[in-house]
């Protein structure tokens, strides 16, 4: 809850907890028919902690489920301890899809946040909304954690038998998104001095977490088998990204060539202005031509060595190798900036 | 997306189970059959999450 609840956010959580409270009193009742020793227990810990103390509050009463009662040393009827495994598992399941949705949620938040809120008011909603998401994230990590954390008591503390793995923090992350990776491809470009945001999220170069790959494929001999869903659409928006990128950069050389042969043909412009003549001003206009030529080669020089440095340092160069789309693909032919080009004529009027 | 056997999966077949499990004569011991009481406290369980 934020700072300073309202009295209606104080007033919903003393009705949830009253109601929780009552559902726990009627599931002792119950208790005492099935595992009878779950009240043995509570017996037992109210001895154990003085009167002032016990004073709980209700979410942190322990249920005392029949794995618990495993876990505590206590014999639990086998079939009910079975029923608890199997909805347990299922637990596990739907917890992970609400979280990846949960998740994918929080990331197109700050997308939204980052793009579009600006000023106090808006980044301010913009901060609830995302407050509110959190709160549902950390709810279905505790919620698949106490399902892990039952199977694990319930098959004996023995943690391969849960067969899915255990959620640790560093797997609670959304997956990358456009703007964080491109956040992190400029910062690349321009040095760490750059002041560019942080990636919120893991980058393109970062290896997904598993969370994301499903819960068929958690354990290792499954895993690439199954790909979810999400996966495929993060794979699909890297590779247009690549292939993006490629395509930038192959026009960026394209565009080099054209300055430099743009400059030329301007020089060359400049000197045909060169007049053989006898006119008063025929001296001086020839010394502009002359110069204006000079302007435009040593700009070229200039360029030229300019580009002939790479911006980046070998070992961060790498060849992407990104397959060109077969022909008719698109229904056009692939760019083709080979060979000599025109010098654009008539685009330039250096007079 | 497809997730598999969710909680109400579970529930429902095992429900099935219990239904068919007292025709044949078998007799509950309570009210609630093992599989509501394990509901109820995985439901009580999930209401301890919620944050506000």
């Amino acid at each position: 809850m934020s700072s300073s609840p309202t009295p209606q956010a104080r007033t919903a959580l003393i009705e949830r907890r009253t109601r929780l409270q009552r559902g726990i009193a009627s599931l002792r009742g119950i208790q005492a028919t099935y595992t009878p020793t779950a009240l043995q227990e509570l017996r037992k810990s109210a001895i154990m902690t003085p009167l002032d103390t016990a004073q709980a509050i209700v979410e942190d009463i322990p249920l005392l489920a029949p794995t618990a009662l495993v876990g505590l040393g206590y014999a639990v009827p086998s079939d009910l301890l079975n029923v608890e495994i199997e909805f347990r598992h299922a637990q596990l399941r739907t917890s992970l899809a609400d979280l990846q949705n949960q998740l994918f949620v929080k990331s197109r938040l700050i997308t939204q946040k980052n793009l579009h809120a600006r000023h106090q008011g808006a980044t301010t909603r913009a901060r609830g909304l995302l407050e509110v998401n959190q709160g549902k994230i950390n709810q279905h990590v505790a919620k698949y954690r106490g399902a892990w954390e039952a199977l694990k008591r319930g098959y004996g503390n023995n943690e391969a038998l849960v067969l899915h793995c255990k959620l640790q923090d560093k797997d609670v992350v959304c997956l990358g998104d456009d703007v964080s990776t491109a956040g992190a491809r400029i910062q690349g470009l321009l040095g760490q001095g750059a002041n560019i945001p942080a990636p919120i999220t893991t980058g393109s170069r970062a290896s997904v977490s598993w969370i994301w790959m499903g819960l068929e494929s958690a354990d290792s001999a499954a895993l690439g088998a199954v790909m979810a869903e999400a996966v495929r659409v993060e794979f699909c928006k890297a590779y247009a990204r690549v292939r993006r990128w490629d395509e930038e950069t192959k026009l960026l050389v394209e565009e080099q060539r054209r300055i430099l042969v743009t400059f030329r043909w301007e020089a060359e412009e400049w000197e045909r202005a060169v007049v053989e003549g006898t006119e008063p001003d025929a001296e001086g206009r020839n010394a502009y031509a002359h110069r204006q030529a000079y302007i435009r080669r040593q700009m070229a020089a200039s360029f030229q060595e300019t580009w002939a440095t790479p911006l980046l340092p070998a070992k961060r160069r790498r060849r992407h190798v990104v397959e060109e789309p077969t022909e008719g693909e698109y229904g056009d032919a692939p760019m083709n900036f080979d060979g000599e080009g025109d010098a654009l004529e008539g685009e330039v009027d250096p007079r | 997306m497809a997730i598999g056997i969710t909680e109400h999966d579970v529930r429902n077949k095992i429900a099935l189970q219990e239904a068919k499990d007292e025709e044949s004569g078998v007799v509950p011991i309570h009210d609630i059959s093992p599989s509501g009481f394990i509901a109820t406290i995985l439901e009580l369980e999930e209401q301890q999450y919620v944050t506000p």
